[in-house]
């Protein structure tokens, strides 16, 4: 367990590097780079995160922890199996209670939910599942309990709507958008988002990784609803989201957190409103996918190396005595 | 207050739907829609949420009444008000916003942003 736990660590460490250059460099790619973009690039980086192993070069520039881990650990109860049993405790903890949460939720949406079957309302549902191409069997509920519309269901979606006043334009925008989401399986990234945030969870970098990836993910099926349209829908669709954030208001007693900040909800407008093209920059996911893969190479290779080396000096022999037969085994 | 099972959640819902007092044979009414209810579980049901103290009943003439002491909307706040706080859009919750809370948008900050969209418009 305490080299699973170690595996874990190292890969927290550099991914959190790689995480936070990408954070930092954002807002200058985003200038460049689709909203799509971002986010893939972004799935990268959580993928990065959840699987551990890397191709590993015979010499690295640092010497991997896992080998001093090795050395060092040699009696039975180390504070490093300490720590191993708090990580996987906390991933399991956080893990369970997000399901948990999630079984709740969807179980009050059971028994709340009303079923929308308004002529209107399948009438829009039926306008845009024609225009985003969607044919599996959506429906649409209206909820109580939530404040901005959202979606729910891998196979058979449903459309949660709060309970507001909306006109018809505004149901079109929305249901396209979450009709979108389902289209991206955007559910599916969530869960992967949420797998990372779990195996990372005592690393502030990855919460704040998936802020930043449910920002670009939103960005991104704005910009997909929003494809082909002229400046006028746009401003109405910016209107749209900040009207049904101001209807969430007379229900804050309630929702202290709405899903959007000042800051997340301008960066949303701003980029519906940006009708300069973009491109769409395989370079940049490619470059993303090379440096996680790359993470590996910075840490020497650490299989089997002997126990219990005597010291600092002797672990650096091992590990060149390791290759040396590595080679000759190959020869 | 403790959370209802099923059976005992649908009665509460069709007496929420009729203004009180309510009888057995309207709430029976009301449930026929979806499955057949033999009145007798009907009236089992309805004593147990007597006791649970989410009705009150009062005997008049050869009928019970029987009067919501729970609303619809405390019922619903209890069941469901902490999702409020911890879901947001596509259904999972993050941590990260109960951790990290964003300063919450005040009707000024919403009036900026559609100003701002304004003067796109004219521009």
């Amino acid at each position: 367990m305490v080299s699973i736990f170690m595996l874990f660590l190292e890969c927290s460490v550099t991914m959190a590097l790689i995480a936070a250059l990408y954070q930092v460099l954002t807002p200058l790619l985003s200038k460049r780079y689709t909203a799509r973009t971002m986010y893939y690039g972004w799935l990268v980086v959580m993928i990065g995160f959840i699987v551990p192993f890397r191709p590993r070069l015979d010499f690295g520039l640092i010497p991997s922890p896992t080998a001093i881990q090795q050395t060092s650990s040699s009696s039975g109860f180390s504070p490093l199996l300490i720590a191993a049993v708090i990580w996987i405790s906390g991933v399991v903890a956080v893990f369970a209670y997000q399901l948990f949460m999630h079984y709740r939720f969807v179980k009050a949406v059971n028994r709340w939910g009303e079923k929308l079957e308004t002529p209107k309302i399948l009438a829009i549902l039926e306008n845009e599942q024609r225009e985003t191409g969607v044919v599996s069997e959506v429906s649409v509920y209206q909820c109580q309990f939530i404040t901005s519309p959202l979606l729910l269901g891998l196979r058979k979606p449903k459309i949660l709507l709060p309970v507001m006043e909306l006109s018809q334009d505004e149901l079109s925008m929305i249901i396209r958008h979450e009709l979108i989401h389902f289209r991206r399986k955007d559910i599916l990234a969530k869960f992967i988002i949420l797998l990372a945030t779990a195996l990372h969870w005592y690393n502030p970098i990855i919460w704040l990784s998936s802020k930043a990836i449910s920002l670009q993910c939103e960005i991104s099926c704005d910009n997909e609803t929003m494809l082909n349209t002229d400046v006028e829908q746009r401003q109405q669709y910016s209107e749209t989201l900040i009207g049904v954030i101001r209807q969430a208001k007379p229900q804050t007693a309630l929702a202290t957190n709405f899903y959007c900040s000042k800051q997340s909800l301008k960066s949303r407008i701003l980029s519906v409103m940006d009708t300069h093209v973009k491109n769409f920059g395989t370079a940049l996911v490619v470059v993303l996918t090379i440096l996680t893969l790359g993470t590996g190479m910075a840490f020497a290779r650490d299989t089997a190396i002997a126990p219990g080396g005597d010291s600092g000096g002797g672990q650096q022999d091992t590990v060149i005595d390791e290759q040396h037969e590595q080679i000759i085994n190959y020869e | 207050m403790k959370r209802l099972p099923e059976a005992e959640f649908q009665v509460m819902k069709a007496i929420w739907t009729y203004e009180p007092p309510v009888t057995s044979s309207m709430v029976l009414g009301h449930l026929s829609g979806e499955k057949t209810w033999p009145i007798q579980s009907v009236v089992t049901l309805l004593s147990r949420l007597v006791e649970k103290g989410f009705l009150r009943s009062e005997k008049k003439a050869k009928e019970r009444l029987y009067y919501p002491l729970v609303s619809k909307d405390d019922y619903l706040q209890f069941e469901t008000g902490h999702f409020v706080k911890q879901y947001h859009e596509n259904s999972f919750i993050s941590l990260l916003s109960t951790l990290h809370q964003d300063k919450e948008l005040t009707d000024e900050d919403l009036d900026e942003l559609q100003e701002w969209i304004g003067k796109r418009r004219n521009s």
